[in-house]
Formats: C-alpha cells, structure tokens, sequence
C-alpha cells in the first residue's frame, strides 16, 4: 500500500486547441496514488482530450504537467507507457484482424532467447488473464480476432490488458459504457482493486451511479476547465446527479456558473 | 509473472484454451496460405491438362527457377507495405537504380562484392526516401512512389543516356556464381528466393517489426495509442522494399549480363499480383508471406503454361487477368467458408472495432 501524499498526476492549466475549438481550457488537478478521481462532465466537455494529452497523444498548446513528482518536458506514448500509465481510451485501442492475445500484449510483447515474440506463452497468459477478469464467454479465446468479439467482450479485453499493466496510473475513459451489470459490477470491483493496490485511477463516466460508487472525488469539467471539484463526503449521489443535471443544461446556455450558484444547488437539492 | 496474479480475487474457472481441430485451426490461421496454395495446384492442374508430358521435364522447373526468384524477393518485402495499408509503385525504377550502380562500379573497376554492396546501399536509400516522404510529411504512398518511380527513371536516363551497359567481363567471377550460378543444376537465385521469403516470414509472423507492421495497418489510431512507432515502422517497411529491390537490381543484372536503362519496368505488375494473388488482401492489418511466395511461383508459371500449352505469346495477358481475378474470387470463397465454423457463431460481426464516441 502507497502512503498517501504521493501524487502520481499533476496538472496546471493545460490548453489545447483544435483549430479554432478550444477542447482544453486551463485544465488544472490532481490525481494522487491509492485514490480514484472522477472526471464528469458533458459530451465535449474535453474529457477524452484531456487523456490524450496525459497519455502523449496529443501535445497541449501551454500548462504543465507531472508524473510521478516529475514535470514532464517532452512526453509520448512510449514514454506514458514507461511510467506506469495505463488508460482504456474511449475508442477501446483495439486492432480487428489481430489476435486477442496480440492486441493484449501490443507494445510489450513476450519474446523467445531470438527475440522473437513467444506467441504460446502470450497466448496462456492472455488465456489466463480473461478469465480472471471474469469477461468470459464462448467465441473469447486468445486466438479469436478481435473483429468477430462482441462490444462487450473488446471492452473487457481492453480493460483487462490496462489492468494488467498499470503500474501508477490508471485511466477508464468510458469503461463501462454499454456494458452489462455483470461486467459493470466486475469492472468497478477491479478499479477499486487497483486503487487498494496504490495505484491512482482516473474516471471518465456519464454514468454518475458508477462513478460514485468507486470515486473518492469527483471533479466537474465544462468547456475544457474543471468548474467544481467534489470530495465523496461533501456530497450525496443524488446531489451530484443533480448537480450534473444542472451543469449540462447551463452550458448548453450562456456564461460560467459561480460558487454561489454551485451552494445553491446544493442547498436546493439538499 | 503470471497474468492471473493481478486479478487473484476474481473467480477463475480452470478452463482449456478453446482450439478448433488441428487441421481446421491450421485453415482458419492460415486461410490466405491455404487458398494461395490450393489455388496453384488447380492452375497447373489445367495446364497439365492442355500437355501433360511436358510438365515431366525437368527444364521446365529450372527456367521459371531463372526468373521467378526476383519477383518473389520483391513480392514478400511488398506485403509489409501492402500490410501497412500502403502501395509501393516505385521499385521497378529503384531494381534499375541498383542495376545501374552495380553497373557503373563494376565497369569502373571497383570490387564486385563492394558494388554489390553499393547497389544494395542506394535501393535502400531510394526506399528509406519513400518511407520518409510518407511517414513524416504525410504524403500518400500511392502518389509518391509514382512519383518516385518516374523520377529515379529519368535520372537513370540523363544518367545513362538511354544506352546499356555490357558486364560480359562478370560472367564466372564469384559474385557472378554466388547470385546467378548453378548448384546441382538449380539456379542460385532460387536459394537466394527462398531465404528471402524465410527472413520474410519470420519478421512477419514472429517478430515485433510485423506485429507491429499489422498492428499498424490494423488501426494506425490505437497503434499509437499503444506507443507502436508507426512512422519508423513506415520508413522501415519502405526501406526493406528499397533493398528487396536493389538485390533484385543486381540479380537482374548478371542474368542478363548487360545493364538495360530500363530493365526493372517489366516487374511492377508482375510483382504487385503475387502479393494479391497470394492472398494478402489490399485493406492493411493482414498478410501472408508463404502466400505471396506461392503468388509469385503461380505468376512465374503462367508464361511456361501458355507456351506448353500451345497458345501463343499473345495470350499471356489475357491468362494473367484470368488468373489475378479469379484467385481473388477464390480468396474471398476461403474468408467466407473459414467463418462458418467458428464455436457457434454463425454471424460475423458487421460492426467496426471502435463503438462511436
Ligand atoms: N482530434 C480532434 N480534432 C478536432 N477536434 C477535436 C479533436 N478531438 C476532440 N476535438 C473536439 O474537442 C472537443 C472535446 O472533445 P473530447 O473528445 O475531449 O470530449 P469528451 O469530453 O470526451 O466528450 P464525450 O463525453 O462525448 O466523449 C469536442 O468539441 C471535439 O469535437
Ligand atoms: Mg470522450
């Protein structure tokens, strides 16, 4: 278990624009070890922006960002990768016409004495590793295309494989989306093995019911800038819905919201 | 350690792998293989049908062992770019530049193994051009080979002045024999095929370069999601086609004994169809190296065909269009009949790999 105080990610008014929409805005937070954080917030809202950035995808246009007590100068997935992060990406990440066991183990393969990828082991590993996960069902094998899976069985096999790995950092943009309850139920209970094990955890969720159930906080992103950050004792599940409900309508509206208006939402739905 | 370690409190049901029969998992990994392969016997069947004495003979199988080394040298490097998702056009052009230099240095007195070793430095130079055209300013691989082939013509062309270059002086010398000699009465450049095709398909199948060839083809989006380096892997697979090409250059040259300013030409299309032919499908994430080795024998042996067959020269483009379409036709009978077996799912997924946003 990692004391708490270790703060794995760190960021300070990242920015990021494409072309003239401005998807990150000032972004600024922090996800430390052994906690998971929940990034709500609207379609747009620059959520997934925000994972690619922390990932190495994309390069943001200003701010600054830290991993591992560390500032980050020059960043790519490579290098995410080397420092522990792991992120189920909302487009899953996942190659058709490869195998599961290949698509688990892209970018870290297993190889022979010859350097040469030791298929039968990563095969058994991968076999191994599903049915951990529980996401089992008759077409999954280590040697099926990822093609011929169900919606279902490519998101486990995308969580599993960000499980698996992730040594500091753990991004879900979306992992439950369109999953059953079963595989819902099977997914939070490893993203809260994962932060029991000291790892942190960045949430992405629409769905606010899961992500209470796992997040110690909750921070709200609209148009690119966290507008409210939420610790889990300062606020009740259907308060928070609420407040989302709010959020969403008022930027589908005019100005920025205050902290006023944020007490007056809660104290309405109190 | 054991992937299982990560997820010890998760219910684990002891449960074997899931495998199809020997035979049927083979087929179902190896369909482009089968289909290539099934599809060669049923082509010399018919041609040995038109004459079957004279495929008996022997010398038969030494003249397409002549020529049909080259093309599959040049077929098993293009599967990586095909694999990528991307067309190389610009290697007939990069075989005559490594003729040429080849060529030049050899009639200028250099050693014959460093001029070998010049030519097969400049095809991977003209390669690693493309691949850096294509990967790092974005330009589409279709267009710029084009380009590329055009331009490295016309250079060979004010270079040579259009005329040819005669290397009778290299007939028997050691590198002569080493690349166009006879074993046994088998032609050296078979050996040379051969080795292509199993350096080939080893870093195709078993080594992280193809993985990551494929991967990339796949969904170029989450190989790089994946920290896959799927520029250098670009460059890379142009580079191998460039070099695949200059050692075709030099071949070419000693079987011909003469430098021809425009000897790679005849090759493109020849080339190009042992890849599809051998099942490797134009849409990137998948390939077959044994295929396109199996394309480029059925190529190479549709000449001879026609001749003991008894029909003239004019029907070699009319039987190559036969053979490319219908080979096509009996690839996408394979895909289909391969997915019937499947544990119980009857349906391939329509659906693309990535749920919308
Ligand atoms: N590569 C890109 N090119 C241009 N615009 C982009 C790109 N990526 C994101 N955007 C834009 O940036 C904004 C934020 O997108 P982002 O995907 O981060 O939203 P999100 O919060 O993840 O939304 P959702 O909940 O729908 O997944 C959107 O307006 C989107 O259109
Ligand atoms: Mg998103």
């Amino acid at each position: 278990m990692v004391a708490s105080g270790n703060r794995v990610l760190e960021l300070d008014g990242i920015t990021k624009s494409f072309g003239g929409v401005r998807a990150v805005d000032g972004a600024s937070f922090h996800v430390d070890g052994g906690e998971v954080v929940c990034l709500l917030g609207d379609n747009g809202a620059g959520k997934s922006t925000l994972v690619k950035i922390i990932t190495g995808v994309h390069t943001p246009d200003s701010g600054q960002m830290s991993i591992n007590g560390e500032l980050i100068k020059r960043w790519n997935p490579a290098r995410a990768r080397d420092a522990g992060v792991q992120t189920v990406f909302q487009d899953r990440s996942l190659a058709g016409r490869q195998t599961v066991a290949r698509n688990i183990f892209m970018g870290r393969e297993l190889t022979t004495r010859f350097g040469l990828i030791d298929d039968k082991r990563q095969e058994a590993e991968a076999e191994a590793l599903l049915r951990g996960v529980g996401f089992t069902s008759k077409a999954l094998s280590a040697r099926s295309e990822v093609l011929n899976l169900s919606g279902g069985e490519r998101q486990g096999i995308a969580i599993a494989r960000a499980m698996h790995f992730a040594a500091r950092l753990l991004i879900l943009d979306e992992p439950t989306e369109s999953m059953s309850l079963t595989q819902i139920r099977l997914t939070l209970g490893f993203t809260r093995a994962a932060r029991d094990r000291g790892i942190a955890v960045l949430l992405i969720s629409h769905n606010i019911a899961d992500a209470y159930a796992v997040g110690d906080r909750f921070l709200v992103l609209d148009r690119g800038r966290v507008l409210e950050t939420f610790h889990k004792s300062e606020i009740s599940e259907g308060e928070l819905v609420r407040f989302m409900e709010h959020a969403n309508a008022d930027s589908a509206g005019t100005g920025s919201r205050t902290t006023s208006e944020r007490q007056t939402t809660q104290e309405s739905s109190a | 350690m054991m992937a299982t370690t990560r997820f010890a409190k998760a219910p684990a049901p002891a449960e074997p792998a899931r495998r199809g029969p020997g035979g049927r998992q083979f087929f179902r990994t190896h369909r482009e293989l089968t289909s290539a392969a099934t599809f060669f016997v049923a082509m010399l069947g018919v041609f040995a049908l038109a004459n079957p004495g004279v495929w008996l003979r022997g010398d038969i199988f030494a003249a397409v062992a002549t020529t049909m080394p080259q093309l599959m040298i040049l077929s098993v490097a293009l599967v990586f770019v095909v694999a990528l998702g991307e067309i190389d056009l610009s290697f007939p052009s990069i075989i005559t530049l490594g003729s040429l230099v080849f060529a030049s240095a050899a009639t200028a007195g250099i050693q014959p193994s460093v001029a070998v070793l010049l030519a097969l430095l400049a095809g991977l130079g003209a390669g690693l051009l493309n691949g850096v055209l294509v990967a790092y300013l974005g330009l589409s691989s279709f267009v710029t080979t084009l380009g590329m082939n055009f331009f490295w013509a016309g250079l060979i062309n004010i270079l040579s002045n259009g005329s040819g270059k005669p290397l009778q002086f290299m007939s028997g010398t050691a590198e002569f024999n080493a690349f166009v000699g006879t074993v046994f009465g088998i032609p050296v450049q078979l050996f040379w095929g051969l080795a292509a095709a199993a350096i080939g398909g080893l870093l195709f199948s078993k080594h992280k370069f193809g993985a990551y060839v494929r991967f990339a083809g796949d969904n170029r989006e989450a190989a790089a999601q994946l920290a896959v380096p799927v520029r250098a892997i670009k460059v890379a697979s142009f580079s191998y086609v460039g070099l695949s090409a200059g050692l075709v250059g030099v071949i070419v040259t000693l079987v011909n004994v003469n430098f021809y300013p425009n000897v790679g030409a005849g090759l493109l299309l020849p080339a190009l169809a042992g890849v599809f032919v051998g099942g490797t499908p134009m849409f990137g994430g998948v390939g077959t190296i044994a295929g396109a080795a199996i394309g480029a024998i059925t190529i190479s042996f549709i000449n001879v065909g026609i001749i003991t067959s008894g029909l003239s020269g004019f029907w070699t483009d009319f039987v190559y269009g036969i053979v490319i379409v219908l080979s096509l036709g009996v690839h996408r009978i394979a895909e289909r009949f391969s997915f019937r077996p499947r544990t119980g799912r009857n349906k391939r997924e329509p659906a693309a790999v990535t749920p919308a946003a």
